[in-house]
């Protein structure tokens, strides 16, 4: 697993609060929205600010690949380095 | 004042008697938090208070958004068991104000507002809550009337069940000490969460009437937990009558004599 994978899994956690799961229980691969880690749209909203505010990156609400993006940790995870290579 | 204008008549300081409001209590649960190792809870029936705990939990998921004092507030609601038909009627003094204080300290510091706080920061946050939890649609009312937050929501709910949409309410109380900076405005000392069962009055013994009197300026003046602690002490003694002094006047209670 990525060190960035882990990185966003501590993150998720605690911006999300999710008490009961560690970091490393989370699978890359497992969807973060509804049937898989069972997170919603507030969930979205925060951890989009919380993205913002770790790596200086803004994920528009707007683009349509936001879905795509906020999939799973490996999507996002892809999706920072991309902006960092950028 | 100017008739027909948009000018809002506020309260007298002592108000005159207002016409007596009844209902009947079928069941309650009460949580003082004086400490984090100091959590006294007190029901009807007085018994099973250690079992406050599993069956009365909220699911993770939701459990994360709810500050201690609404979890309380919840753990007495859920206790209760209300039905899928109850009105839910939420009273709080400050609501859950910490939420509210860690929006402004972002705003302050010129940083994003996390949008789950915003989300949860208006005062009927956690009655919507509880109605998703209990998936309830009956509808709800959320109360904020200072120290007097809780005697206003039990009129609130008599005058709902009098209406007779609603056969059956849940009203639910909490408070907290408001955060360090705004000391100089807190009355509170101890976090109280209450929650109340109620139906509508029969006129008959075991009625509970509700009235608003000027004050006895020789009885202290109540915080709203200490109101709300006062009601449930007078619930738990069995006792005719009782009187808090509100900051609009005092609220006697008193149960019906048949």
């Amino acid at each position: 697993m990525g060190s960035l994978e882990l990185e966003l899994k501590q993150l998720i956690v605690s911006a999300l609060s999710l008490e009961e799961i560690k970091p490393e229980e989370i699978d890359s691969d497992e969807p973060l929205f509804g049937d898989g880690l069972g997170l919603d749209s507030i969930d979205g909203l925060e951890l989009g600010m919380a993205i913002r505010k770790a790596y200086g990156i803004k994920i528009e609400a707007k683009k349509e690949e936001v879905r795509e993006i906020f999939f799973n940790v490996k999507s996002i995870a892809a999706f920072i380095a991309g902006q960092r290579g950028a | 004042m100017s008739e027909g204008g948009a000018v809002l008549a506020l309260p007298q300081r002592e108000a005159p008697p207002i016409t007596t409001v009844a209902l009947r209590v079928a069941d309650w649960a009460a949580c003082r938090v004086a400490g984090p190792d100091k959590i006294e809870w007190f029901t009807a029936t007085a018994a099973a208070p250690a079992a406050a705990g599993a069956a009365t939990a909220l699911p993770a998921m939701l459990r994360r958004r709810v500050s201690a004092i609404g979890q309380k507030a919840f753990a007495a609601a859920l206790r209760l068991s209300p039905g899928a038909d109850d009105r839910f009627i939420f009273c709080s003094r400050h609501g859950e104000y910490r939420r509210t204080q860690s929006l402004l300290q972002a705003l302050a510091m010129r940083e994003p507002a996390s949008p789950a706080d915003f989300s949860l920061s208006v005062h009927h946050a956690l009655a919507g809550l509880l109605s998703i939890v209990r998936t309830n649609s009956a509808g709800h009312t959320a109360v904020a009337a200072g120290s007097d937050s809780l005697a206003f929501g039990l009129i609130e709910a008599a005058t709902c069940l009098a209406a007779g949409s609603d056969k059956q309410v849940l009203l639910v109380y909490f408070d907290e000490p408001l955060p360090e900076d705004y000391a100089e405005f807190c009355e509170e000392e101890d976090a109280f969460a209450a929650a109340f069962l109620l139906t509508p009055a029969r006129g008959l013994t075991g009625d509970i009437l509700l009235s608003l009197e000027p004050a006895d300026r020789n009885l202290p003046r109540r915080s709203a937990t200490g109101q709300a602690a006062d009601f449930v002490r007078f619930l738990a003694s069995g006792e005719v009558g009782a009187v808090s002094r509100g900051s609009r006047g005092q609220w006697r209670w008193r149960r019906a004599d048949g």
